[in-house]
Parts: C-alpha cells; structure tokens; sequence
C-alpha cells in the first residue's frame, strides 16, 4: 500500500495513540474486581450501553471493512451495495437467539459459546467440535487482521517493505498482547470505546474529504457511464443476484456465532442494554460499509485501470491524493490511518480473548485439568493468549508472500454456519438431539469443504451458482440434525410407553 | 409462545425488494447521481435497519425459557 509519508508529528500522534491502549490496558489491570474468569472474560457484572454499543461496532468493522469492501466495490462495482444488506442481516439475525440465549447466560454463568452446549446437549463430542470449529475460524480471522496490520505499517514507513510488514505485525501484536492480558475484557472493550469513536470519526472524515476531493457521487456516477466501466453501474447479472442472497444469508447467520459476538451478548449488563445496543448497530452498516462501497465507486472514476491485488490499493491511493492536497487534508487523513489501525486492532484483540477463554475453560478445564481454581484457569488464559500470538505472527510473516494459502484459510464462514443448528436451532427445539447434531456438524463442515476444494466444474470462484458451498453444507446438516433428533425422541417415547 | 411469522415475513419482502432481481441489466434510470437500483437497495436497508430497531426496542422478546429443563 506505499501510498503514505507520514513526517514526526504524525508519527508522534499515531504512537501516542497506540500508547494510549497500554494505559487502557493498565487501568483495565487496576479495575478488576477478583481473579476469576467472569472477572477477566466478560467484565463481572457488565458493560452499559456506550460500552456495548461501541465494542460489538469496534469488534464487527475490522481493516477489512475499509481495504477489503473498498477494493471490492472497486471491482465489482455499485453490486457491493449488498454488503449494507449482510451487514444489516447480522444484528437481525442475532433476534434469532440472543434473547435465550441472554436469558440462559445470565442463570447460568456462561463464559464461553461451548457452555451453552455444555448445558444444553452435555456432549463431550459436540464440545470438542464446536470449540475446534470456533478456535480454527476465530485464528484465521485473527491471521488475518495480523497480515492486514503488517500492510498498513508497509504503507507508512520508508523502510524496506518486508521488513516494515514484520516490524509492523510484531510491534501491534506485541501492543494488543500487552493490554489484553493486563485487563482481560475491561481493556479490550474500553479500547474499543477509543477505537470504535476513532472508527466513526474516521468513517465520517473520509465521506466529507471525497465530497471536498472529487465532487458529489453523481459526477463520479457520470464519469463511470461513459467509460470502458460502464457494467459497474449496471444491475448486476443473474449469478451476482445469487450471491447477494448467499451473502445475507452466511454471513447474516455466521456473523452472529463469532465467539466475540456471543460474549458480548453475555457481558451485557441488563437485557435494555442488550436491546439498544444491538438496536444501535443496525444502523452501523449505513455509516460504515456504505462509505467504503462509496470510496470504491469515486476510486472507479478517479483511479481506473487497477487489476487484481493492485485494488485493494484504492483506499490507500485516495488517501494519498487527498493527503497531497492540503494541510487539512494531511491531518485528516492521519486521523484516518489510526482509525484503520483501530478497525484492526479492535477486532483482533477480540478474538484473541475469546480463543484464549475457549482454549483454558473449554479444553484446558474440561479436559486437562478439571479442578484447575478460577484464578489458575485465568492465568491459563493469559499463557494460552501469548503462544498464540507468537505462533499467529510467525505465521503471518511466513504467509506475507503466500497468498494462496491464505485463500486455502479463507472460508471461515462456510465452516462456521454448521453450527447453527446447535445453537439457533436447539434453543428453540427442546427435540433436538447430540447425536444427530454432531453428525450433521460433522457432515455439513466435510461437505462444504469438499465442495470448495474439490475442483469440480460447477463450482465457480468458490461459489455453486453464486451461493457458497457452506449453505448447501448446512442444508445436509440439517437435513441429519432435525430427521435424526425426530427419530430418536420417537424411538424414546415408544420405549417409555412399553 | 406465539410463533412471529409475521417478522420473517417482513423480511422476506425486505429482501425480495432490495435485490434487484426484477431490473433490467440495462436500466440508466439515476436518482440523485446513483442508480435507482442502488437507491431502492439502500432505502430497503434503511426500512430494515429500522425494524429490525422496532422489533429490538419495543417487541417483546421471548425470555420465557424454562431455564431449568
């Protein structure tokens, strides 16, 4: 992304910036109340509403939502409009469950997603699925925010790209590492609060300096109609419709069983704040990923001719044009870059707590050693937070040049919406069975996979006629899950009436 | 419990309305320099944004979970 030189101030401003998170961190450290995991995973009694509100925005809009839904609309055109739609999905969808599941959490002390399993299925088999399945994904997610932090440093500095990407990757790493495990949920949600407000700051900025950049949409509508790009105008054709429904879909539901999400779900204090939380992030999408689809449409007037990985450069490359322009819009777009850092960083040290939490209560706990004290299992949490990253940023300076193995990674969420039945659907249908459930767990992850790596011709750019390969897994886990738990309580009743 | 089919019908049309499936690929109509495809697809967004707001601020959500079974 080399597209930024930042001189000492702006260095002075984004490294206090980033100092600023240690001292969160500290003060996180200073704020807790006993050592236990309830303490250190989801904050005792609770977040209120600025606290929750900003943590689930701060933790769902990631780097990606800038780069990656910028590039995107950059490539596809105005059909990226449908990210607004998923995004939207994803707090609708969370009206499937987190009413029960808030209520369940509550009585029961839950702190990981598994111990709603636990309670509900009290299934070693499905345990050790789901938390596989969720630590694989939330690793991947985490890889990637690492890979997207080693980018970001390679644009601001002068030193030789890849050794700016490693500096890059170790040094906030070594920063989210730091206030994560000084004060476990406290630090990363009040961080979050910073990050999150940074994020909407940022977000806003960028609108208004596209606006004082290149003129209103409708000049850059125009240009694009009467250029080589004119299809990225057009409504799309009958596979991208697809798509956009497939799209709703996976990630309106996988979205939602994101262990950082679930645990936001139980950190919050009282069920109002729970409501108007998530009641304020189905607004996010319209100030948040309709800004980048917008930068990606301006870039499709203003910058054309980008191809392939080059088009995840647009954000970058508008930066630099803005950036070249005046005082104002310099500072502005420094602003912007610790807001990317932010986006990043937030949703990274999410993930990291929550696998630390799944790898000490649910593994470490359950099957290593089972009358580990709360403090110990806390502590547990601490250690497994720190080899994981050590191992995530060796891997991602490995992969800095590998990216098709990333891509190998890339289908987190067709693997985790085999959950769904386990969660969605058994909190509703008293029915529902272990056996059948991991079965169809077992079957859909399987599947999904076979069909995305399989090679086979009707699979198009890792799509089956525009829909991803995990929903039509997901119809074969269900398919076993809901038949197989009808036929084992039937089977039951007929032995308890003879 | 009342099953709220009526929510999932709801967004059933949300959907069917905000994916251009019923324009011609050709259509230029623009609205405020976007297209009117576009335009419809962010209104929708904006009516789904607000019910789903609806539904988490004043609908009753369904906590009657016999906790213990």
């Amino acid at each position: 992304m080399n597209d930024q030189v930042f001189d000492q101030a702006a260095w002075i401003f984004i490294s206090t910036y980033l100092c600023s998170l240690i001292l969160v961190g500290f003060l996180g450290y200073r704020a807790r109340q006993e050592n236990t995991l309830k303490d250190f995973y989801l904050a005792g009694n609770g977040f209120g509403l600025v606290v929750i509100f900003l943590t689930l925005y701060a933790t769902q809009y990631s780097g990606n939502t800038l780069f990656g839904y910028s590039g995107k609309a950059y490539r596809i055109g105005f059909a990226w409009i449908m990210c607004i739609h998923f995004m939207t999905a994803i707090v609708a969808c969370f009206l499937i469950y987190a009413p029960r599941l808030y209520a369940y959490a509550k009585k029961y002390d839950f702190i990981t997603p598994t111990d709603y399993l636990q309670h509900r299925f009290n299934s070693n088999w499905i345990n050790v699925i789901a938390t596989l399945i969720l630590v694989v994904v939330l690793s991947n997610y985490l890889l990637a925010q690492l890979m997207a932090m080693g980018r970001a440093m390679q644009g601001l500095s002068t030193l030789d790209p890849d050794e700016a990407y490693r500096q890059g990757v170790i040094l906030l790493a070594l920063i989210m590492v730091v206030y994560g495990t000084l004060g476990g949920i406290r630090a990363v949600a009040w961080t979050d609060v910073i990050q999150g407000l940074v994020l909407m700051v940022g977000f806003s900025l960028l609108l208004f300096m596209l606006y004082k950049q290149f003129g209103s949409i409708s000049l850059a509508t125009n240009i694009i109609q009467q250029s080589p790009e004119v299809a990225k105008v057009n409504v799309p054709d009958a596979n991208r419709l697809r798509e956009w429904l497939s799209y709703i879909i996976i990630i309106g539901l996988g979205s939602t069983l994101y262990p950082q999400a679930i645990q936001r779900i139980y950190a919050a204090r009282s069920e109002k704040v729970l409501r108007q939380g998530l009641a304020l992030m189905a607004f996010a999408p319209l100030f948040t990923s309709l800004i980048a689809v917008i930068t990606g449409i301006y870039a499709i007037a203003y910058v054309p001719g980008l191809l392939g990985t080059d088009t995840d450069r647009v954000l970058g490359i508008i930066m630099s044009m803005i950036q070249q322009n005046s005082v104002l819009g310099y500072w502005l777009v420094v602003i912007l870059y610790a807001a990317i850092l932010a986006a990043m960083m937030s949703t990274a040290d999410s993930a990291l707590l929550s696998i630390s939490s799944m790898l000490s209560k649910d593994i470490y706990g359950r099957f290593i050693d089972s009358n580990a004290s709360e403090a110990r299992l806390t502590f547990m949490g601490k250690i497994f937070s720190w080899c994981l990253i050590i191992f995530l940023v060796w891997l991602a300076i490995y992969l800095n040049d590998k990216a098709s193995l990333i891509k190998l990674l890339d289908r987190k969420f067709d693997i985790l919406i085999q959950l769904v039945p386990a969660f969605m659907l058994s909190i509703h249908w008293r029915g529902m069975q272990a056996l059948p459930t991991f079965i169809g767990i077992m079957f859909g992850v399987t599947l999904s996979i076979y069909l995305a790596f399989g090679g086979f011709d009707f699979v198009q750019n890792g799509k089956i006629y525009g829909f991803h390969p995990g929903l039509i897994g997901l119809l074969f886990n269900l398919a076993i899950a809901i038949p197989g738990s009808l036929w084992i309580n039937k089977t039951n009743n007929r032995l308890l009436t003879t | 419990m009342k099953r709220p089919y009526w929510i999932c019908a709801v967004y059933v049309v949300l959907v069917v309305i905000g994916i251009p499936w019923y324009w011609q690929e050709e259509s230029t109509l623009t609205v405020m320099g976007l297209p009117l495809w576009v335009v419809i697809a962010i209104a929708v967004s904006i009516c789904a944004s607000m019910f789903t707001a609806f539904l988490l601020l004043r609908y009753p959500w369904d906590m009657d979970v016999k906790l213990d079974e």
